[in-house]
């Protein structure tokens, strides 16, 4: 039977690399849809997961209630992710998102033709509420169940259904008709 | 049919109604070079911890140890007498604001309670000095 997550935090707080390992394998999915839907780029959510993982075992002390760790670290997440953006904002770069290059292996076009998806879905993304997009990337990207959702947003499981439904017909529609450019925040 | 079409209406992990997200999905090859990159950039704050944490359980066994002594007795029992203290404490003052609330009835029955001879009680019960014909009463009755 594997360790609940307070197991895990208490022997992290020891210092157990393969507690913290086990932590970060379990929560690294929803905590990187999370960054995801705040960030928009998927290297940005690399680096907002390490910094708040890192960040998470140095204050690991603060989190009160252990066995709620994934709460908790998604809050740091969401935090650091709105940080980068807002000094992405304020300084802008050229998008360029390398885990579509590195997945598009050695062929160039193939890897051309991904991250062209993979900006139109970004574009997309882009002009749903982060809420929405936080509920569509954890369900049809990282394959959460409802139940599983609405208890990461503390919401409820109709709420989510609502809220995913709402926002695939949204993304669908942006898809179809083409996302206007400048219409990513 | 656009390019567009290709990003919606496939299988995805969400079901058959999901949008197509794949394009943004990571590799498990790359999710596992994230999750080492995690761990390894956690490195030092794990190597700290590990060093102070036989120094934590040090102090944390001292503190059990402690927990057993004369100190932990004194508090057992201080604990209960200092409860019932309040207790009495609490009834006290009750009874006091019972009893000034009402002050002739208090002086009335603090007066019975001391069986003072009738001159005496009489004199407390109207609120007043005893006059010279009072005292001669009761040098009157005192006398066999």
């Amino acid at each position: 039977m594997p360790d609940d997550d307070a197991q895990l935090v208490q022997r992290s707080r020891a210092g157990d690399r393969d507690a913290f390992a086990a932590l970060v394998r379990r929560h690294l999915p929803a905590a990187h849809a999370v960054a995801l839907a705040v960030t928009g780029e998927p290297a940005d959510a690399d680096d907002v997961c390490q910094d708040a993982f890192v960040s998470a075992l140095v204050k690991l002390e603060e989190c009160r209630h252990p066995e709620r760790f994934g709460a908790w670290l998604r809050q740091i997440v969401r935090n650091r992710a709105r940080d980068l953006r807002r000094a992405r904002a304020a300084r802008p770069h050229v998008s360029l998102s390398d885990a579509a290059q590195a997945a598009g292996g050695g062929d160039p076009s193939a890897a051309a033709e991904r991250r062209e998806d993979a900006e139109r879905l970004r574009a997309a993304l882009g002009t749903l509420g982060e809420t929405a997009r936080e509920v569509v990337l954890l369900h049809d990207l990282e394959g959460l169940r409802h139940r599983e959702i609405a208890a990461l947003l503390g919401t409820t499981e109709g709420a989510v259904r609502v809220q995913l439904f709402r926002a695939r017909r949204a993304l669908r529609a942006r898809l179809q008709a083409g996302t206007p450019a400048g219409a990513e925040r | 049919v656009t390019d567009d079409s290709k990003a919606i209406g496939r299988l995805g992990p969400g079901g058959p109604e999901a949008v197509d997200l794949s394009a943004l999905r990571a590799s498990p090859a790359d999710r596992r070079r994230l999750e080492d990159a995690i761990v390894a950039a956690a490195g030092a704050e794990l190597a700290r911890r590990a060093a102070v944490a036989p120094a934590i359980d040090a102090a944390r066994s001292a503190a059990a140890v402690a927990g057993d002594g004369p100190l932990a007795l004194v508090a057992r029992w201080a604990i209960p007498t200092l409860a019932a203290a309040a207790i009495l404490a609490a009834l006290s003052v009750a009874g006091l604001a019972l009893a000034s609330r009402d002050p002739e009835t208090a002086a009335g029955t603090l007066v019975g309670a001391l069986e003072l001879p009738e001159p005496a009680s009489t004199w407390l019960d109207e609120d007043r000095g005893p006059a010279t014909s009072d005292l001669i009463l009761a040098v009157q009755e005192d006398l066999p």
